[in-house]
């Protein structure tokens, strides 16, 4: 082999050494990888060419008109939408059992069924989710002066989104999908479910929250993606945001989205 | 992972077998006060056929709840813990097949129980009088009557899961989005397409088995079995055709599992 051959042989391995670590680095710090996502309905499409990266310890607002896919891109990270081109990566798997048992899920329903107890989901989540730390929901429960042994079904439907949202949240997941957390809730269990979230959640997880009630949640998030019609149309830090823009994300939103 | 999910399965329905199961026995014994009148063979008739239709219409009903229960739990908003737990999606069919034939079992050994209680009731007939009944069977078919036995009932079992495994495949289809419109003609059309899709399959294999096996050999052994009158000689033919059953049933419940795997995994899409 000539020394021209060896040099370039050495270069090769060189290259391909820093591409595998600049992979290495970009696989830690994206937690969630979406290229080209479109899912149709028919001839309307939902979502549209969709690409974005989440990184671990944000929390990141999802923000969107009505139909706009905030919904439907979240079930499609959660595994409950399953038809759809683009590729998705969470952790650097597939969806999947592997990506579900990091993922922790609010939809925005309950999913209880009618016998259960909140005894039976405490116990279920126990059963499937390592990451679940049962003493985290009961202290949440007394919180919410919730008895483990009454139907679920017997409580309101406000106290019902409130439980479902401390199975979520007991979880030390990496990633929290919580799809309108506050949607069509009072002001009061608004600043429960926001206090239960930022109190709850695991330091380097990231939160993923949709919403279109801006003005609750601007505060928290660290950044932001806005969706209009099934298309990333704004994306980036909030501060960064708010300073070129001169303005608040909500006033923002309103620009944006204005009818 | 997937005996955790049987024992949810098991949970989440219990409650609603086991009232039906209670109200069987409940109807059964009450049936013989109401219409006990001894000699009236009108009044006997009557009580038998509601006892039967009573028990035909609770298997009819089972079957239905099972149905219900894999449309609830996988694609109603029970679908939303459902398919993010952590499981694989072979293991949630599996789970609810398996759950499924437990209940289908039961519901049987319900059923026979309750028809034996209303004929002791009814018509007096001493327990002792069905074992010296079964006993007798047993004595003409002979020395390979529990294999015959095991048989049949492993083929029964296996054809009921087979049609709870088509009825779960129909909902999957129904459940798909380009249909979703037309959800319950699809559903209900999808269970007939795989309904004749099996008939069609089997007249294939016969045509198969036709050529490697004399079908005369067959027909003349069928008329030797019938001139002497020796049930035993049946055997041989009588577990063949069994054993061909249970085998064809075990390969659709597994097509329709995978089936019902892949559009899971591929085409899920809850509202």
């Amino acid at each position: 082999m000539s020394i021209q051959n060896s040099s370039q042989n050495i270069e090769t391995l060189y290259n391909e050494q820093i591409n595998k670590s600049n992979d290495d680095i970009n696989k830690n710090t994206e937690l969630v990888k979406i290229s080209d996502l479109t899912k149709k309905y028919g001839s309307k499409a939902a979502l549209s060419n969709v690409s974005l990266t989440l990184e671990p310890g944000h929390i990141v607002g999802l923000l969107g008109s009505n139909g706009s896919g905030k919904t439907t891109l979240l079930k499609i990270l959660a595994g409950v939408i399953m038809d759809y081109s683009g590729t998705i990566k969470i952790n650097g798997e597939k969806i999947g059992p592997s990506t579900k048992a990091l993922v922790s899920y609010l939809p925005d329903n309950t999913y209880f069924s009618p016998w259960m107890r909140p005894l039976d989901m405490i116990s279920l989540f126990k059963d499937f989710y390592s990451d679940f730390d049962e003493q985290k929901c009961l202290d949440m429960l007394k919180r919410l002066g919730l008895s483990e042994k009454k139907k679920i079904k017997t409580m309101s439907k406000g106290t019902i989104e409130k439980f479902q949202l401390c199975l979520v949240m007991s979880r030390n997941a990496k990633l929290y999908i919580l799809d309108e957390p506050i949607g069509g809730v009072d002001p009061a269990a608004r600043d429960f479910i926001m206090d239960t979230i930022l109190m709850n959640y695991t330091e380097g997880s990231t939160i993923f929250i949709s919403t279109h009630l801006i003005s609750d949640v601007e505060r928290m998030f660290d950044s932001v993606f806005f969706l209009k019609d099934g298309e990333v149309v704004l994306e980036g830090n909030i501060d960064d945001i708010r300073a070129k823009e001169g303005k608040s994300i909500d006033q923002l939103f309103r620009e944006v989205f204005k009818c | 992972m997937l005996s955790k999910l049987i024992k949810y399965d098991i949970r989440a329905g219990w409650r609603d077998f086991v009232g039906t199961y209670m109200a069987i026995i409940l109807a059964v014994l009450i049936l013989p006060v109401i219409f006990k009148y001894p000699g009236n063979e009108i009044a006997d008739a009557i009580a038998g056929s509601i006892a039967i239709a009573i028990i035909i219409g609770t298997i009819v009903m089972v079957i239905i709840n099972l149905f219900t229960i894999f449309n609830t739990n996988v694609f109603s908003k029970e679908g939303y813990l459902t398919m993010t737990l952590p499981v694989k999606s072979h293991q949630i069919v599996i789970s609810k097949l398996l759950v499924s034939a437990m209940w289908i079992v039961l519901t049987g050994i319900v059923a026979i129980i309750g028809l034996i209680i209303f004929t002791v009731l009814m018509n007096g007939v001493q327990i002792a009088g069905f074992t010296e009944a079964i006993k007798y069977m047993m004595s003409i078919l002979g020395g390979q009557s529990i294999l015959a036995v095991i048989l049949i009932i492993i083929a029964l079992i296996a054809s009921v899961v087979k049609e709870i495994a088509k009825l779960f495949l129909a909902c999957s289809v129904a459940h798909l989005r380009q249909l979703s419109r037309f959800r319950i003609p699809v559903g209900i059309l999808s269970y007939f397409a795989f309904s004749w899709l099996e008939v069609a399959i089997l007249e294939f294999l016969s045509k198969i088995i036709g050529l490697f096996v004399n079908s005369d050999e067959i027909v003349r052994q069928i008329n030797l079995i019938n001139d002497t009158g020796d049930i035993q000689m049946y055997f041989g033919l009588f577990s063949g055709v069994m054993i061909f059953g249970i085998l064809y049933a075990l390969a659709l419940i597994t097509a329709y599992s995978m089936a019902n795997v892949w559009i899971l995994n591929h085409k899920l899409d809850l509202d």
